[in-house]
């Protein structure tokens, strides 16, 4: 297999968070553009130095909202035109974040750009998140939508259930998770639950919305903004902050022809597997050498597989240590998988405060959360149809 | 809902209600039989029910 050559030649220099919010005061294009000019500040550059753009533009809603481009998503051609840049290299596709790392990555390490800004835009449409209208199930939906098994909640209960059966998890046990999420996320000034944390009271009187899927299991959606400029090695020498550089990337689809809401635990790992196998190949490191770890979280139980498949800890074993205090973020020594607050202490923000924490804490600029880490693993969705990236301090 | 492996073929799977009730006893691994519900006039899909092993 080829040596992944781009290997710590691209880096973070610079970032942007906008405050989270159920639902923004302007429209979603507006506050891209202000987080953008902000990312590119904070990295020391102009806006006419920016010459790429890259993003993962998914409005995930299942309901019948319009996906109109600086409403309800923001693309990178819609970015780089009111920013007013002629760009060099202009990306949009479908996918996660770890996807547009990828390809910001390649671009810059290929001379197609020389600064890439990847941001990420989610929005909360009006009304419900979802606000289906599906009177008939055609094609691959008529399997299993009549029968009440729609969209990914009905998906992640069954998958968890899977786990729960085999490994013997308590009824209450992603309580733990997302208490840990949300006493995290209470602390970020940007978090839609800042000042917020949730008491395991609150976290058990909430319903069930599809058993054994409590509503607190699910990250909140809203409106926000992360942007990020990335560069080559070479260049990031010449600006104010410290570089984070990628070490390596990887993302995974199923090859199998499921519905797309349809994750059976065996191939949610197997999948998750082969990724997080390519993903140190392509970085050079073993799981045993990342010191940092931030597990994705739009669902709790994801926290659980994407810990276990980084080597945090066997298969089938995350549900203890979590309940031992093992990812408390407060304890000096354990193991702070989501120390950003994630998606359940920010809102449905799609892997950018995984990212964002990586990066934070590579470039010292994590505050009172830094700790002494050197190579970090940012993890995005369910584990068979996410990706995951390695971010390193040092270019080695 | 129910995930369910047919015992003809392994790999092959399909999700309905299971029309034991809320209270019923559940497994992973418990055996199950076909049945049907109908959803809409004239629309009957597939649903299944708890069988002794």
């Amino acid at each position: 297999m080829s040596r992944f050559t781009a290997r710590n030649q691209v880096a973070i220099v610079g970032f942007a968070q906008s405050p989270i919010a159920r639902r923004a005061s302007r429209s979603l294009g507006a506050l891209t553009l202000q987080t953008a000019h902000a990312a590119i500040a904070d990295a020391g550059l102009q806006v006419t130095d920016v010459d790429g753009f890259v993003t993962t533009p998914l409005f995930p809603t299942l309901g019948s909202h319009a996906a109109e481009d600086g409403v309800s998503l923001v693309s990178a051609h819609w970015l780089a035109q009111r920013l007013g840049v002629v760009p060099r290299f202009l990306e949009s596709p479908q996918g996660q974040l770890p996807g547009a790392v990828a390809l910001a990555v390649n671009a810059i390490a290929v001379g197609a750009a020389d600064y890439v800004v990847v941001h990420r835009a989610l929005h909360n449409p009006a009304g419900r998140y979802h606000q289906s209208s599906l009177l008939e199930a055609r094609g691959r939906d008529q399997w299993g939508v009549p029968q009440g098994h729609f969209g990914p909640i009905a998906a992640i209960a069954l998958t968890y259930n899977e786990y729960v059966q085999r490994y013997g998890v308590a009824d209450d046990a992603l309580g733990a998770v997302v208490i840990e999420a949300r006493k995290n996320g209470a602390r970020n000034p940007w978090s839609y639950w800042r000042g917020k944390p949730l008491p395991l009271e609150e976290y058990l009187a909430a319903p069930f919305i599809d058993d054994p899927i409590r509503m607190y299991d699910c990250d909140i959606p809203v409106d926000g903004v992360t942007a990020f400029v990335l560069t080559s090695a070479e260049r990031a020498r010449d600006l104010p902050h410290r570089p984070v550089y990628v070490a390596g990337y990887s993302d995974i689809m199923p090859v199998r022809n499921r519905p797309p809401s349809y994750w059976p635990y065996d191939e949610v790992m197997e999948l998750g597997e082969i990724s997080v196998q390519r993903l140190c190949e392509r970085a050079g490191a073993a799981l045993s050498e990342i010191d940092y770890l931030q597990a994705y979280d739009g669902f709790a139980p994801l926290v659980y597989f994407w810990m276990e498949l980084a080597g945090v800890c066997p298969r089938g074993e995350a549900h203890r240590l979590v309940a031992e205090g093992g990812i408390d973020s407060d304890r000096p020594g354990s193991f702070p998988v989501l120390a950003s607050g994630g998606a359940l202490g920010n809102g449905r923000m799609h892997g950018t405060p995984q990212m964002l924490e990586c990066y934070l804490q590579l470039a010292r600029r994590a505050g009172e959360r830094q700790r002494e880490v050197s190579l970090a693993m940012a993890c995005q969705g369910v584990p068979h149809m996410g990706g995951s990236v390695i971010y390193s301090a040092e270019a080695y | 809902l129910v995930d369910v492996e047919l015992a003809e073929q392994g790999g092959l799977r399909m999700t309905g209600r299971l029309l034991d009730g809320p209270d019923a006893t559940v497994s992973v691994g418990a055996p199950v039989q076909v049945a049907f519900e109908d959803v809409a006039p004239g629309v009957g899909v597939p649903a299944f029910r708890l069988v002794a092993p």
